[in-house]
Parts: structure tokens; sequence; C-alpha cells
């Protein structure tokens, strides 16, 4: 049986490549980071735990939508059913907003303390009725407005990581790769609101953000071997 | 001064000080060594009792000690992993 012709096309293979090397690093954080909250009940480890959960249902969710998008232009078929259209950017805006908010509350746990609540279920509602204002009532900019205000966030949280680290970049290494991450998770989630916004850059999109992936499955993998070397050379 | 202990270095300062006592300390000494509070400690014990890292038994002469179990052992081994892990993720 032939192949349907949007498997061989570029920006398909593009997409999926790009694609299954994100959800992999994502879900091999997840896992990895689930063993160690597990043990020490560390609630930052949670949310970020948690944070690469969503990171990764997201980028599932844009793969699919990418492909259906691709599939429709390729087959000349016009439209997709309405309900189905806002049924699909509600999950994707949701899932959105949520890893950002876990990440967002993974790193402020230890700096706020006991002002943030320990149940999440605040945040979940949050990002349901962010969502929902963002589709039913059509407001992309209500979108980019809230990744905005998260975005000057983070940066706030940069900031006086740097200033209270004597001025050393290197201690606030990690918040400027979580920055970027939502940054380009933004940017991903407005090009498939409306697509094809990026056009030519969207290739330097891809990459820059495939290298966050990357460099924090490796980050993560290497703490996390340390301790089973360690066992490995004991045994030896 | 030294730094104030948060909750990783409380609960490694306890698990420790029982594995360095021959995996048999009374509650009473290991409140002693530990540094906090009775109801604090209380707390602390009370928690790594239910998440199964210690476990109380009984010596010789009946009296109540407690004891570190697998996964108590396997906290103190990956503690050090643990606390880069949060430090270096800025967590």
């Amino acid at each position: 049986m032939p192949l349907p012709m949007f498997l061989m096309n570029p920006n398909f293979l593009i997409e999926l490549v790009y694609s299954i090397i994100v959800m992999v690093s994502c879900f091999v954080i997840y896992f990895k980071t689930r063993e160690i909250y597990n043990l020490s009940s560390h609630k930052g480890i949670k949310y970020f735990s948690m944070a690469f959960l969503f990171f990764g249902i997201t980028y599932f969710l844009r793969f699919f939508s990418k492909i259906l998008v691709l599939s429709l232009i390729i087959t000349g078929t016009r439209f997709l059913p309405r309900e189905f259209d806002i049924l699909f950017s509600l999950l994707v805006l949701y899932t959105g907003f949520m890893t950002t908010f876990y990440l967002l509350y993974g790193i402020s746990k230890k700096r706020l303390g006991k002002i943030l609540p320990e149940s999440t279920d605040i945040l979940h509602v949050l990002a349901i009725v962010l969502s929902s204002i963002v589709v039913v009532l059509n407001l992309p900019m209500l979108f980019i407005g809230v990744s905005a205000v998260l975005l000057f966030y983070m940066l706030i949280v940069v900031y006086s990581d740097y200033s209270n680290s004597k001025k050393n970049i290197t201690q606030s290494g990690f918040l400027i790769v979580y920055f970027l991450l939502i940054l380009f998770l933004m940017l991903n989630i407005f090009d498939i609101l409306i697509p094809d916004f990026f056009g030519a850059i969207q290739t330097t999109i891809l990459i820059i953000s495939l290298s966050l992936f990357l460099l924090i499955m490796y980050k993560v993998l290497k703490i996390l071997s340390v301790e089973s070397n360690g066992r490995k050379k004991k045994q030896a | 001064m030294a730094e104030k202990r948060n909750r990783l270095n409380i609960i490694y300062d306890i698990l420790n000080m029982i594995r360095n006592h021959n995996n048999s300390i009374k509650p009473t000494p290991l409140l002693r060594y530990s540094n906090l509070s009775s109801q604090n400690f209380s707390s602390y014990l009370g928690e790594l009792m239910e998440k199964g890292f210690i476990i109380e038994g009984s010596d010789k002469r009946n009296r109540k000690i407690l004891m570190l179990t697998e996964k108590g052992f396997n906290y103190l081994q990956k503690y050090k992993v643990i606390t880069k892990f949060v430090q270096d993720f800025s967590l």
C-alpha cells in the first residue's frame, strides 16, 4: 500500500524528528525526576517533573495539530469541524499554561515558601479559565498578554537570583534556560493559534528549543547517573 | 554563622544519626542529636515512619528503638544527588 503523500513531505519529516526528540526528552526527564521525588518528597522537584510531563503533552498536541493541518493542505480538504478546532485549541492552551505554571511554581517554591498554597488545584482552574476565555472569545492577544506577564515574572526571578548570587551568572544559568523554554513554548502555541505566523524563522525556533530540551535532559541524566555510577564502582 | 537547615538536610541528619548508631537508637537521644524542638522532631519522625524510612523495634531489654529501612538507607545514598539536583536546577 503506498504511503500517504504527506509522509514524504520535508516539513512533515522536520516536524516528526523535532517532536519525537522533544517528547522523548520530556518524558525521560519526567520519569527520571519522578524517582527522586518519590524518595525526597521535595515539592520543587515535583513541580519541575510535572512541568516536563506537560511539556511532553503540549508538544505531542502541537505535533498532532501540525500533521493534521499538513494532511489537510496536501489532501485538499479545506475545513475542520469548528467543535474540533475549539476543543483542540482549549487542550493546547490548557497544557501550555499548566507547563508554565508548574515550572514557575517549582522555582518559586523555595523563594516564596509558605505564601504559595500546597495544592495546585487553583492552577488547573486558572489554566482552564484563561484557555476558555482565549478560545471562546477568540482573543489570542490575551494569550500574548498572559505570556508576557509570566515571562516578566520569570525575568524578575532571574534578576533576583543573579543579584543574590554575587553577580555570578552561572548560578542563575538554568533560570535563563527556563525563561527561554517558556518563551519558545509560547511561540510554538502561538504558531498553532495562528498557523505559519513565524514563517522562515520557524526552523530557528525549532533548533533553539530542541537544543534547550537536550541540554536539560543531558544535565538531568548526568546528575542522576552520578549516583548509579557510584553504586556500580562500590559493587566492583 | 551556620546556614539554616532545610527539610532535606534535617531528614538526612536524622537518618544519618540512626545509621551512625549501628542502625539502632532510642528516640530520646535521637531527639537530642537532631537539634529540633520536640514538636518538630515528632512531626519529622511521624513523617519518616509513615513514608517507610524508619521502623520501630525493641532491644534486648524490650525498650523502644528506631531503625532504618532499606528506603531509609536508599535516601542516605541518594542524598547528595538530590541536593545537587535541587541546587543546579534552582528548585
